[in-house]
């Protein structure tokens, strides 16, 4: 009871509005690392942590559902995987259980991932910085019903951004920034109801790339909307990457193998290869000694009304590898663009009638990305930039209640309503 | 999201102009080597099949298929196991002992949750024959009724 008093005194004395609260853990007061307080925290509990280097790695077990765990600082409170390659230490967090937020702080230097939920029914991750991890800064595989909103991942191989294996995945991004990575997001089999929205991704190896992968379940992806979204500059060969990032260099939004995904009201520019492609994602090339393996086409997708300029072409389609005449139902309208593959892009393939004369050049497509690219850079040690010193704080952190992701995503978008970045400012 | 060989791949495609048909999807069966080796697929972000179970004295062997590296860690104690293992890279371990073994890859599970699976380790035929014929001969000498080997 004694225990239970201090722990109500503390609190009040920092967080008037939370006084009384005894749903509130402070870290280290009351527990002494995020880790503890997450072993005995009941649904409705909210962790705050204050500023600090925090070494250690968390694992939020299933019973520990509907929790809220908030730094007081974003840029200072820290948790640093130190690149602790032991078992059990590579993700900076790791959640299990649903309806679990996390708020307003940064994981950096973990061996896989920055923030990791997986399997879990809400989600919801704002006002994070996730820097220079091993595989993805900010990651939901196997999740539904979430968000990522005001959230800034740099300096990880894969995606800096991924949600993967979700359909209908219910799921958003929004307010959020992606650069210095391998791919600026990655959505392997994911989509139904999931808006990418009003956000910055540039200067990755890629920008943004949907994607159909046997290595997970529920291919083909399907059913993404991208809108609203700033995408410039990914060309980026001072910075790590993956494979497919090294060899899909210089394209801004690239739908790989994807079906029925809708690009709109995007300002997309500066790329080296492409700044809206839509291609296929030929497995049996790719891993013919794999039995799995197979062909995932693109198909009866929408890029419309986006604005694009100084790419090597700013426009881009090829359905499959098979049939350079299969236009796939792919189609373009509204675009502001000079130069397209295949030409007249708009006239070829538009939206409001069938397809006409449509050919893809398979043999360009095969030559931009299998030209010779520069090779990724170790994530340990490229030179990354100083986050922007305007990512902002969670509002009231130290005096908002706990927000449990039960009800995600939180943030309405409308999507019809959101207009192409200006190019000024974050998104 | 990771793939190998994409640019030698597409530089084949440039040359050759056609791609290889695809092959359609297959179920993984789980199927025994002629080295009677049991294989457990290792994908993002799951094994299959996710429970196995064997006779006493099989191997096991883990096959990541994935894009991702991943592990194999027991949930308790430390008598199997490695901690990485890289795409298309291979893990054995031999299980002579019956019992049910929990493993789970340090990535992106724990244990019995996320990616997660289990290793049912039976009596071998041998062992579970003769001590069958055992129970069933204390239980004639006892002149009761007692359980039967099944033989299978």
């Amino acid at each position: 009871m004694l225990a239970a008093l201090v722990v109500v005194s503390l609190v009040a004395a920092a967080s008037p509005s939370l006084a009384g609260d005894q749903s509130v853990i402070r870290v280290p007061e009351d527990e002494p690392t995020i880790q503890d307080a997450v072993d005995v925290s009941k649904p409705g509990t909210l962790i705050l942590v204050e500023p600090g280097v925090y070494t250690e790695a968390v694992t939020v077990a299933p019973q520990h559902r509907n929790i809220v765990i908030r730094g007081l600082d974003r840029a200072t409170t820290i948790v640093d995987g130190e690149f602790d390659e032991e078992p059990n230490h590579e993700n900076g967090f790791k959640v299990f259980a649903d309806g679990v937020a996390i708020e307003n702080m940064t994981a950096r230097n973990f061996t896989t991932n920055g923030f990791f939920w997986t399997g879990v029914d809400g989600y919801r991750g704002s006002y994070l910085t996730a820097i220079r991890n091993g595989d993805y800064g900010i990651y939901a595989f196997d999740s539904v019903n979430g968000q990522l909103d005001h959230s800034y991942a740099a300096g990880s191989p894969d995606g800096g951004f991924y949600i993967g294996q979700c359909q209908p995945c219910n799921a958003l991004i929004v307010d959020s920034e992606s650069e210095w990575n391998g791919l600026g997001y990655s959505g392997t089999n994911a989509g139904g109801k999931l808006v990418i929205a009003r956000s910055s991704w540039h200067d990755n190896r890629v920008g943004i790339v949907p994607n159909s992968l046997t290595s997970e379940e529920l291919y083909p992806q399907r059913k993404a909307t991208i809108v609203g979204n700033h995408v410039f500059d990914n060309n980026n060969t001072q910075s790590a990457g993956i494979e497919i990032a090294v060899t899909a260099l210089g394209n801004g939004v690239l739908l790989a193998g994807g079906q029925e995904n809708v690009v709109e009201r995007n300002l997309v520019t500066g790329h080296e290869t492409t700044g809206i492609g839509v291609i296929p994602l030929p497995e049996t090339a790719l891993y013919g000694d794999e039995p799995e393996a197979r062909d995932f086409d693109a198909r009866d997708n929408t890029v419309r009304d986006n604005v694009t300029s100084a790419n090597q072409y700013d426009l881009a389609s090829i359905t499959s590898l098979d049939d350079p005449t299969d236009d796939g139902g792919n189609c373009f309208a509204d675009n502001e663009y000079t130069t397209s593959t295949p030409p007249d892009i708009e006239t070829v393939l538009p939206c409001d009638g069938p397809a006409a004369g449509y050919t893809a050049d398979i043999a360009l497509f095969a030559a931009l990305l299998g030209s010779e690219k520069p090779p990724a850079v170790d994530y340990k040690v490229v030179a990354l930039p100083d986050p922007p010193v305007d990512l902002p704080n969670m509002p009231k952190a130290k005096s908002a209640r706990a927000r449990p992701a039960t009800q995600e995503p939180s943030i309405r978008v409308r999507v019809g309503h959101l207009q192409v970045p200006t190019g000024k400012g974050r998104g | 999201m990771r793939a190998r060989g994409l640019a030698g791949a597409l530089a084949l495609v440039a040359t050759a102009g056609v791609l290889a048909p695809s092959t359609p999807g297959l179920a993984a069966p789980l199927h025994f080597g002629p080295d009677g080796v049991v294989d457990v697929k290792i994908d993002d972000n799951f094994y299959r099949p996710k429970k196995i179970k064997v006779r006493a004295g099989t191997t096991i062997r883990w096959t990541n298929d994935g894009r991702n590296e991943h592990n194999v860690l027991p949930d308790t104690g430390k008598r199997f196991g490695v901690g990485e293992i890289d795409p298309d890279a291979t893990y054995e371990h031999r299980f002579d002992k019956p019992g049910r073994y929990g493993y789970y890859c340090s990535f992106h599970g724990a244990p019995r949750t996320g990616q997660f699976g289990t290793v049912v380790v039976k009596r071998a035929r041998a062992e579970r024959d003769t001590q069958a014929k055992k129970a069933e001969r204390d239980t004639q000498a006892k002149g009761g009724r007692g359980a039967r080997s099944s033989g299978t």
